[in-house]
């Protein structure tokens, strides 16, 4: 089966080999919510809804709330579809038997395990809705401190309005976020659920592993967040985060109550190891008086907090590397309108621009493509990137919700933290519940402008296997190659015993023209760099 | 199982429940006051000693 990757966003559709029956299955992300799954065909994303997700997106229309949030843009936006508009034959059991979507809402699925879903399985699914699409879907482990920030205030702000009109979150993840250009969207509009007297919010502790911890972890000890949320999908735990502070740090806001005593009273609830230990607190706190109004303190207390954390990191290796490099200052007039020649063009659909820096080549090429993702691993770059760009739409107001509205006012690149060295592959569950970068985007045009000896002889990555991987991508690339007499690259190697000898202009030449179609070639100024515009060689 | 429980997908975990209580004001507080004394009262008794073994 290959897959369509014309379908970005949540799920992908798939076709069989012969290619003319379109399949869909279940996201492989979106299995733990059981009253609600996605799954995407022909380009779209659905969302089905068993008959408890059903009553709370019913219940969900008649709030002020919700509606609004979509008006502003701040929710995905959503409909219900009616199942007999959708594409036919679909295989919705992941594997299992599925049923055609138009059997959905009769009583044809066998949910006795004999011929339809297996018993343990038997969920009925009753209606579909239908989400805009998110052009392309990132992870928390791949956005700077203020993204998750932004992300962060956005799920409590959310909250906030929920509980209001007696809903909440079920879960509070920063997986159900993402970024379109750099405004922050909620997607998982199953996760609104009504609220039962008494009910505390369960996805608190959730919260602090993945957003409160990393971002008190960057805020308070500089220490990088992704790895941490990389290493371990469901983030910090409040016992760890405690290990990593110091005791300075239970001076900071929040450390006390949120990391402190969290760790502290899980401790002590686990060590008392009552089967029902949880089941007893929580209808203990109920029959105590817990109402909403407590949430609404704890979250107000949140909503402080993180506002006020910053990450006070002012110097990395790579933030002014653009300003302090001789050769790339006399160039960059030259390449960026060589760059713009080519950008110019046509139009594109995404954009990668590999170590972007400071973003001066992805705001060119955002002019005629449909998003860039602007990639760099070094985290201070990307999160000085990520503020220019939220200034940028500061100074934009709001036309709507529109798509064209949404991206005058917030762009249409999104800042990423990204080590093409070190890519994060297929995590969680089966390998497949968070997917490669490649599996969720596939690039039109490639920028890989004075990256390519970082990546050889930084990196300690063959030249061979950098240019293969680009042409694997089936992109156009504009490429530009620093020879060895650069004095950036004589830097690099200057305490270097192995001298990376295939990193040479000559080697460079011959790879090219075995794996690319070569279009154009300009010498620039510094006469050590040159920029190469190619094709993908058609097999 | 209750109606609490069945809502939960996810472990919120009983320290982070408590915690909750703790944080959210001086109503919280209250609650987590109300929750300790109902834990003291009706904590299960422990075994005695004196009981004859059968």
């Amino acid at each position: 089966m290959n897959r369509v990757f014309d379908s970005p966003g949540i799920g992908s559709a798939v076709t069989d080999s012969a290619g003319d029956m379109r399949l869909a299955a279940f996201d492989a992300g979106s299995f733990r919510d059981r009253s609600a799954r996605v799954f995407a065909a022909e380009g779209k994303v659905f969302r089905a809804l068993s008959a408890e997700g059903l009553s709370d997106w019913n219940r969900l229309q008649q709030t002020r709330f919700f509606p609004q949030a979509m008006r502003d843009g701040t929710i995905v936006r959503t409909a219900m579809v009616p199942v007999s508009n959708l594409p036919a034959a679909y295989d919705l059991g992941a594997g299992h038997v599925g049923a055609a979507v138009s059997d959905w809402d009769s009583d044809q699925v066998n949910d006795s395990g004999t011929g339809g879903f297996p018993a343990e399985d038997s969920i009925k699914w009753v209606a579909v809705l239908q989400h805009q699409v998110v052009p392309v879907v990132t992870y928390p482990y791949e956005w700077s401190f203020s993204m998750l920030r932004d992300a962060a205030l956005l799920t409590l702000s959310l909250l906030q309005q929920a509980i209001a009109e007696d809903f909440i979150l079920k879960d509070a993840t920063p997986y159900n976020i993402q970024f379109i250009g750099t405004r922050p969207v909620f997607i998982d509009t199953s996760s609104f659920t009504p609220i039962s007297p008494g009910q505390a919010w369960e996805g608190y502790q959730q919260f602090c592993q993945q957003f409160l911890f990393p971002l008190m972890l960057q805020a308070y000890r500089d220490v990088d967040f992704q790895p941490w949320l990389r290493g371990r999908l469901q983030g910090i735990a409040p016992q760890q985060m405690a290990n990593l502070l110091s005791c300075r740090d239970l001076l900071r806001s929040g450390v006390v109550s949120h990391v402190w005593l969290h760790a502290r009273l899980n401790q002590s609830n686990r060590s008392r190891s009552a089967s029902s230990m949880q089941d007893g607190v929580a209808r203990s706190l109920a029959e105590s008086g817990f109402d909403k109004t407590t949430i609404l303190n704890n979250v107000t207390g949140l909503q402080k907090l993180i506002a006020g954390l910053k990450w006070r990191a002012t110097q990395s290796r790579w933030v002014d590397y653009d300003a302090a490099s001789a050769p790339v200052h006399n160039d960059s007039q030259t390449k960026e309108k060589l760059v713009r020649q080519v950008v110019e063009a046509r139009n594109w659909g995404q954009v990668w621009d590999i170590g972007c820096n400071m973003g001066r080549y992805s705001q060119i090429a955002a002019a005629k493509a449909d998003m860039v993702l602007a990639l760099d691993s070094d985290h201070l770059t990307i999160e000085r990137l990520f503020q220019s760009l939220s200034m940028q739409s500061l100074g934009t107001k709001p036309a709507g919700s529109h798509e064209s509205d949404v991206r005058q006012t917030f762009g249409n690149i999104v800042p990423l933290v990204f080590n093409l060295a070190d890519p994060s592959t297929g995590l969680g569950w089966n390998g497949s519940e968070r997917k490669a970068l490649g599996d969720r985007s596939r690039p039109d045009l490639i920028l890989c402008l004075a990256v390519i000896h970082h990546l050889v002889i930084s990196e300690n990555l063959l030249l061979d296997d950098v240019l293969r991987w680009l042409a694997r991508m089936n992109s156009s690339v504009i490429l530009e190659f620093v020879d060895r007499t650069d004095p950036q690259v004589q830097s690099l190697l200057i305490n270097r015993s192995d001298q990376v000898l295939d990193y040479s202009r000559q080697n460079a030449d011959r790879l090219i023209a075995r794996y690319f179609q070569l279009q154009s070639s300009w010498e620039l100024p510094s006469g050590t760099r040159t920029l190469f515009h190619l094709q993908p060689r058609r097999s | 199982m209750n109606m609490l429980t069945t809502l939960a997908y996810l472990d919120p975990g009983a320290g982070s429940l408590l915690l909750q209580a703790i944080v959210g004001g001086s109503a919280g507080l209250l609650v987590f006051a109300r929750h300790l004394w109902r834990s003291w009262r009706f904590r299960p008794s422990a075994p005695s000693s004196q009981q004859p073994l059968e």
